[in-house]
């Protein structure tokens, strides 16, 4: 027993340790086995997962994302941002189009590939398109920025080899209506000129610029000056609306212009910018300057006259008048007949300082600083003589953009403030205006009424508008050539100014070589070519912008005390006010 | 089997649990962000409907566009500086006259004087 109980107590203790053993054995092959289980189950799961689950839906996904090549935003490319006018009307912007790029080592069937391609796209040759399709390059361009049909067309082929990559593509939805401020890109969409090249870091960066233009008056101003030009022949034109209180362009045009979207058709002298990068001889509208110049500087009244009954001889020059009167002329009289004898005597009392420093505070003088870059540098003199003063008077021997003259009147005719053009519009509320004073308040109130009288009794009759106090002045300049000046080749403008008697808006029209025609009697003069367009465009902008007429009564012109300086037989009647309108 | 106590168990059940709750998550965490992604996606889409529409939008309201439109189907022209005026009472009542003349917009107003006889 106690062998057997020794035995057992044995074999109980080797049991036990055996079977403890085992046990253990058992438990971690089953912690093992549990353990591939759960692994094996976790694979099939997985395996599950990837190949049904995500598999099908993944591949819905990888398709959707492959179709609008969208990813998350934060990956997204910027878009160039877009320009507007004032009014939030659209001048620019981009849209996704697609282009076709092709990768040489997949395509098969060359030639077949390179056949198909042309049939497709007209502009390309079948040899250019086959020598690059035969190249060891990866890459090649076949053609940027096509429409949806024509991409149809191409994935017609079945060439794997063809494929498409989404680009921006610049779009000018008013085409050509303001191409020579809003400029143009290249294929990479990088500004090239005006406004996409000035401010082509910004545009690139996806913000939008507010233009100070309105397309409506834009429309206008492109549409009477275009009229004037083929009226009388003419090479080209330009045109301004500036706003006179904060220098603001309020329309800027230049003619010929270009489609922004056809590039490649357009002559180099459609991309030549007239009212910003031509400098011109612009004539009498300078009297204006000259004539301020000496009503601030002398306190002369308004019936000082001046000997114009022979021209000035000075050297080899002689000053001559075209509407020659042949008489002493007033103040008043020289500026209406535009007398280039007067203005030169005038500017001699001034002297050459005043005249000068009031050109050079004006701007005249210097390149504008000016927000698109293609701007002109003027051509001044140098050395500045006496003749120089003299010529500079009448607008000779002096040349400069439109834009600078527009500029230069606007700062004449709103109580005498310097205003510098401008063309990108601030945010509302800010509108920063230089303050600086060119000319007394109270030259300037006589230069308006100076400028009325122009129109009413002068040579800027065409421009007049019943009921909106036009006033203006008309410049006739002979341009120049190596052989001297070309009488038959003329640069005929007009500035006018409205209302006079509290200016707003200023439009100037110049028309490049203008020939005389029926209508005007063969006269291709401004107060022929340029005065009435202007006077076109401001009947068309008052029913845009809504300014109502106003009714003066006779005798109360704010020209009237000018009139007295006029001889009986040279004054015109009142144009009577109040319109058509019906009363029953 | 005495290793694998019921504590054992437990977790095992516990882990195979957190196991699936974490599958479960995952999945509906791609799904989300599937969603999310084709939102997206559609939005960029619907922008670019945008884009186009507003250049399209653009383009038949250009000016000239308009200008001509009126001409050939309103038979309106730019109005004449007389015919702007800054005073209502300058504007003909027509309501008072509806049967006397014929208000369309056909012409010009001047030429309603004559309408009157109409």
């Amino acid at each position: 027993m106690i062998f057997g109980a020794h035995i057992r107590r044995n074999s109980i203790k080797l049991d036990g340790h055996h079977n403890s053993a085992l046990e253990q054995a058992r438990g971690r092959m089953m912690l093992v086995m549990s353990i591939f289980m759960i692994a094996y189950a976790v694979l099939a799961f997985r395996v599950f997962d990837v190949s049904i689950i995500q598999g099908e839906l993944g591949h819905v996904r990888a398709h959707h994302e492959q179709q609008d090549t969208v990813d998350l935003p934060a990956d997204h490319v910027l878009k160039r941002g877009r320009i507007y006018d004032r009014n939030g009307v659209m001048l620019a912007g981009s849209l996704k189009t697609s282009s076709l790029y092709a990768n040489p080592h997949l395509i098969d069937g060359v030639e077949e590939t390179a056949q198909g391609l042309v049939n497709i796209f007209s502009d390309l040759s079948y040899g250019n398109v086959l020598q690059k399709l035969q190249s060891q390059k990866k890459f090649v361009w076949i053609k940027r920025n096509i429409t949806p049909a024509e991409q149809y067309k191409v994935l017609e082929l079945g060439q794997p080899g063809l494929e498409f990559e989404r680009e921006d593509r610049r779009v000018y939805p008013q085409e050509n209506l303001s191409a020579h401020i809003l400029g143009f890109t290249n294929i990479d969409n990088h500004g090239l000129a005006g406004i996409e090249r000035s401010f082509d870091q910004m545009l690139s960066a996806g913000e939008d610029i507010n233009l100070s233009i309105d397309v409506r008056l834009q429309h206008v101003l492109r549409r009477e000056l275009g009229k004037a030009i083929s009226d009388f022949s003419a090479i080209g034109g330009a045109g301004i609306i500036m706003d006179v209180q904060t220098g603001e362009l309020l329309a800027g045009t230049s003619l010929p212009d270009f489609k922004p979207h056809s590039l490649s058709d357009a002559k180099t002298s459609d991309l030549f910018n007239r009212m910003t990068l031509g400098v011109y001889e612009l004539g009498s509208v300078f009297k204006i300057f000259s004539t301020a110049a000496l009503l601030d500087t002398h306190n002369l009244p308004m019936g000082t006259t001046f000997d114009a009954r022979e021209p000035i001889k000075i050297g080899r020059f002689t000053i001559n008048d075209y509407h020659a009167q042949k008489r002493e002329l007033t103040i008043p009289e020289i500026f209406m007949h535009s007398s280039n004898i007067g203005a030169a005597l005038m500017a001699q009392q001034v002297g050459t300082e005043g005249i000068r420093n009031l050109y050079d505070d004006l701007g005249l003088l210097r390149p504008l600083d000016f927000e698109i870059k293609e701007v002109g540098r003027p051509i001044v003199a140098d050395p500045w003589r006496e003749i120089t003063t003299l010529t500079a008077s009448y607008g000779h021997g002096i040349a400069t953009t439109p834009l600078q003259l527009i500029g230069a009147v606007s700062s004449i005719v709103n109580g005498g403030l310097l205003v510098k053009p401008n063309l990108v519009k601030g945010a509302e509320g800010d509108t920063p205006r230089e303050s600086l004073r060119v000319i007394s308040e109270r030259t300037s109130k006589k230069m308006n009424k100076l400028l009325r009288l122009v129109v009413t009794q002068g040579t800027g009759g065409n421009a007049d508008v019943v009921g909106y106090l036009v006033g203006g002045k008309t410049g006739t300049a002979e341009k120049s050539t190596k052989h001297g000046y070309d009488k038959k080749s003329l640069i005929s403008s007009f500035v006018g100014v409205f209302p006079m008697d509290n200016p707003r808006y200023a439009i100037y029209i110049m028309v490049d070589e203008p020939k005389g025609n029926k209508k005007s009697h063969g006269y291709a003069t401004a107060g022929w070519v340029a005065a009435p367009a202007v006077g076109r465009v401001v009947q068309s902008m008052v029913s845009i912008l809504g300014i109502a007429p106003k009714e003066v009564k006779q005798g109360a012109e704010m020209e009237a005390n000018l009139i007295r300086y006029l001889p009986l037989e040279d004054r015109k009647p009142a144009k009577k006010t109040g319109g058509h309108l019906v009363s029953y | 089997m005495k290793h694998l106590s019921v504590k054992t168990v437990a977790i095992f059940i516990v882990a195979i649990l957190l196991g699936g709750l974490l599958f479960n998550t995952s999945q509906n965490v791609q799904k989300s962000q599937d969603d999310l992604r084709a939102l997206h996606a559609e939005i960029e889409a619907e922008k670019e409907t945008i884009g186009v529409l507003e250049v399209e939008w653009e383009y038949l309201n250009r000016p000239q566009r308009l200008e001509e439109l009126a001409k050939k189907t309103l038979k309106m022209s730019v109005p004449e500086a007389g015919e702007v005026t800054g005073n209502m009472d300058d504007i003909p009542d027509l309501s008072t006259h509806a049967s006397e003349v014929l208000i369309i917009p056909q012409a010009k107003p001047a030429t309603f004087q004559r309408g009157g006889e109409l």
